[in-house]
């Protein structure tokens, strides 16, 4: 049996973090959670597979001679061919392991330090979702997600429980909110609301798309766009949370995800999201689901009805009495009828693993808003911006050479980023300051080898956003080569 | 301001801004304008370019026929016709010029002891046919038509007299312009037996604009850094004059004009008759793309030919020259690039970040 949640303590109830720390503890239907799990265990799987199979793993990995690295983690290096293609294996596997529920804490704990260093190996190649499967998997590893459908539970290797702490669901909801608030408070930008940009620019590369493709390079429906996709950033969270508006929320996100899927090449995003999103649903919603189908498939609807009633409270999909946070009832003690056991405490999530959610909060709330503490524009200077949910906010195109002196002779002559970078990593670095500043050091490295003994390298880079005309992006007179990567010279990224 | 504080008159002026912004006329449909591109730019670039190499073609042989001086000088002026024609189109290979390796036939940098080799060896032809499918792109073209006129004021009426030499020189601007024939046609009535090429450019599903403007980029590259940056030495750390493929008529400067002129067209018309992509380029970017051109014109036009004597003798003003070019590369590279969406900014993997 899973251990006991403690019993609250009347006195610490009585202050707000005492009824946050009861209500966070009351149990709910593991159904939801499981699920997460589940969906999230197969996706990176898919994943990995189709890493693996569109050939990535050798053109991203290990065909690169160099690799542009995040500062701080110059160090990290690929594994040799086939250890990386073995890796991108146990990746497949370990997201397996973690949809049957095979040591899930475990497999979590591995797949996030592996999925976390192949995302190291190659900075230009950073995605939003990759951050947000690698901190989802955090989740996974801290939260007790794994007594409900999974093989441990089913073997006896963990107490089967069909109930969770409310605080687990709270967590998961947390983790998708928070890709949707942060990315809708960077949307409130000048460029997105007043000039549809970038949409505005992509759209109109899609007009060969069948129905709409005519009407995309209309700057009305760029506007449309824009706005529409603040508006839902903003506020999507909200409705999910709103039992009323849930399904219509939810088809609402689905429906975005699709196009923006079908419009854009954005990978397994849109159906992570899709996925991950199922967790504002009442945390017992694929019971009910399988009964409706169940009932929909037999023809006896009317009976599975009842009978949901019975053991669901009233409420339909659209979930009600289950608002975590809201209070006991409806959902919370819908625990009765199980195939897995009876009700019961729900496992307990220990004073270290809290800690560390508290943490992983503090990270997560952190990471987005420090762009506030450095200088510029974060759209144009890119401080700040990764790890922050700045999706889709910005077309740059860059063009970056570098002028490389011998100060022993005085040769002065230019290197093409093409010395060092592969052209996908080439155009990566061209419009990023951290890149062009990697790239620069692995310039001065490819002339040290050649018998240069302390090479100069200044970067002549010009960049476009959103439409705007080229601007120098850095300042040509700095020496970057002379400057540790973790230590960029004050005043190198120049203003938009 | 109102009771609550909220600034209903400032929101609504937002709102009304943005609604008159977006109730803008759209751009123009994008099949259109490379449509008007394949028939007001590129069709008549390759037509030109057909009748011109015809010219060669005639002009050579006329002078085989008769070995004068005046014949040689009309040769003469014909290629540098024909090669300014070519390097006007070069900033148009895109579609059947590309399939057909058009280039491999028309002009490539040629080897001369190749084509001594071939004819010396009297046990070999020189026929069309060997001349058109049995013998390397390093052996035949306006390179080779080039080579085999010689300079001017050269010995090449006494060369000519060789008649392998003459049936060289008249069979290989031959076969260059039967190569160019084909081109028009293939834009406008057949390619490949799938119709004419020009509906091919101009669906969206094709992308016809990505290739037109990766070529743009590509040609920019290739003046900037693989020949003038690398015969100057500005892209190493030794300078490589072989890097200029100029031939004894000293054509590089009109090569480089002609390849300027010919991008000119295709991105915002000529002076006479503006057009190409601008339409979908903006005012703006037109005009900064005029001004880029024009510099870049000037400081080309500033170079005494022919160019590998400039690169020696006046570095200086080839680097500015390819200084401009490069100026007018990195407009093209990002504001070109961006405003046409040509790249998304995504990754070869899958993207989301815009960068």
């Amino acid at each position: 049996m899973p251990t006991e949640t403690p019993a609250p303590d009347p006195a610490a109830a009585r202050t707000l973090l005492g009824r946050l720390e009861t209500a966070a503890a009351q149990p709910v239907p593991a159904d939801s959670a499981a699920v997460f799990r589940i969906a999230y265990g197969l996706l990176v799987a898919f994943g990995s597979v189709r890493f693996l199979a569109r050939g990535w793993v050798d053109a991203l990995y290990l065909e690169p001679a160099h690799h542009l690295t995040y500062r701080g983690f110059e160090w990290v290096r690929p594994l040799a061919a086939p250890w990386m293609h073995l890796h991108m294996v146990a990746l497949a596997g370990l997201g397996l392991c973690i949809a049957i529920g095979y040591r899930h804490r475990l497999a979590a704990a591995l797949f996030v330090v592996g999925f976390a260093y192949t995302e190291l190996i190659e900075a230009s190649l950073y995605l939003n979702h990759y951050w947000f499967v690698t901190l989802a998997g955090v989740l996974l590893w801290l939260l007790p997600v794994g007594h409900r459908w999974s093989l441990d539970a089913a073997r006896g290797r963990v107490a089967p429980s069909p109930v969770v702490p409310a605080g687990a669901v709270w967590a998961l909801r947390a983790q998708v909110a928070v890709v949707y608030g942060f990315a809708g408070l960077a949307k409130l930008n000048p460029d997105w609301l007043l000039e549809a940009q970038p949409l505005r620019i992509w759209l109109a590369d899609r007009t060969h798309l069948p129905l709409i493709g005519p009407l995309l390079d209309e700057p009305a429906v760029a506007y449309l766009a824009s706005w529409w996709g603040a508006l839902f950033d903003c506020t999507v969270v909200g409705w999910l949370l709103w039992r009323r508006s849930r399904p219509w929320a939810f088809a609402a996100l689905a429906a975005f995800h699709l196009a923006t899927a079908a419009l854009f090449q954005i990978g397994i995003f849109p159906w992570v999201m899709i996925l991950a999103a199922l967790v504002f649903f009442a945390p017992d919603w694929p019971r009910r689901l399988a009964r409706t189908a169940r009932a929909f498939v037999a023809g006896i609807s009317a009976p599975a009805r009842a009978a949901g009633a019975d053991s669901a409270g009233e409420e339909g999909l659209a979930g009600s009495a289950d608002l975590v946070g809201g209070g006991a009832g409806g959902a919370v003690v819908a625990v009765g009828a199980d195939s897995t056991g009876g009700g019961g405490p729900a496992p307990r999530v220990g004073r270290v693993r809290l800690g560390l959610l508290g943490l992983l909060a503090v990270v997560q709330l952190a990471l987005p808003l420090r762009h506030y503490a450095a200088d510029g524009n974060v759209r144009w200077t890119e401080e700040g911006y990764y790890l922050a949910w700045r999706v889709m906010l910005t077309e740059k195109a860059g063009h970056l050479e570098y002028a490389v002196a011998d100060p022993s002779t005085g040769e002065t002559w230019t290197a093409d980023p093409g010395l060092v970078l592969t052209d996908w990593q080439a155009a990566h670095a061209a419009t990023r300051p951290g890149l062009i500043h990697a790239t620069a050091h692995l310039i001065a490295d490819h002339y040290r080898r050649q018998g240069v003994a302390d090479p100069e390298v200044r970067a002549d880079s010009w960049v476009t956003m959103n439409g705007r005309p080229a601007r120098r992006l850095i300042d040509p007179d700095v020496d970057l080569a002379a400057h540790a990567r973790t230590d960029p010279p004050p005043g190198w990224i120049l203003g938009p | 301001m109102n009771r609550s504080g909220f600034p209903f008159r400032t929101a609504a002026a937002i709102i009304a801004a943005v609604a008159a912004a977006g109730c803008g006329a759209g751009t123009p449909d994008r099949g259109d304008v490379l449509g008007d591109l394949a028939d007001e730019v590129i069709v008549p670039a390759y037509e030109r370019l057909a009748a011109g190499t015809e010219a060669l073609a005639d002009a050579t042989a006329e002078l085989c026929s008769t070995l004068n001086p005046d014949d040689l000088a009309a040769a003469r002026r014909a290629l540098e016709e024909a090669r300014a024609d070519w390097s006007y189109s070069e900033a148009m290979w895109v579609g059947p010029v590309m399939e057909r390796r058009s280039w491999a036939v028309i002009d490539w940098p040629i080897s001369p002891s190749e084509i001594e080799d071939l004819i010396a060896d009297d046990a070999v032809d020189i026929d069309y046919d060997r001349l058109a499918r049995r013998i390397g792109a390093d052996q035949r073209g306006l390179g080779a038509v080039d080579y085999l006129l010689g300079p001017p004021g050269g010995a090449a009426l006494d060369e000519l007299a060789d008649p392998r030499r003459c049936a060289y020189l008249a069979g290989t601007a031959e076969v260059a312009a039967a190569e160019a024939a084909l081109l028009p046609a293939d834009w406008t009535a057949d390619f490949e037996g799938e119709g004419p090429y020009r509906a091919v450019f101009t669906d969206p599903d094709e992308s016809g604009l990505d290739a037109v403007v990766n070529d743009a980029v590509f040609l920019l590259e290739s003046i900037t850094d693989l020949e003038l940056g690398a015969a100057l030495g500005e892209m190493g750390r030794e300078a490589d004059p072989s890097r200029i493929g100029e031939g004894p008529a000293g054509l590089g400067v009109a090569d480089l004009t002609g390849r300027l002129e010919g991008l000119r067209a295709v991105l915002i018309g000529t002076d006479e008759t503006p057009g190409g992509l601008s339409p979908l380029l903006g005012d703006d970017l037109v005009g900064r793309l005029a001004a880029r051109f024009a510099s870049a014109a000037a400081a080309v036009a500033a170079v005494e030919p022919p160019l590998l004597d400039a690169v020696a003798a006046s570095p200086q003003t080839v680097s500015a020259a390819r200084a401009a070019v490069k100026d007018l590369q990195i407009t093209i590279v990002t504001e070109v690039v961006s405003r046409l969406g040509v790249t998304i900014g995504f990754s070869d993997a899958d993207g989301d970040t815009g960068a």
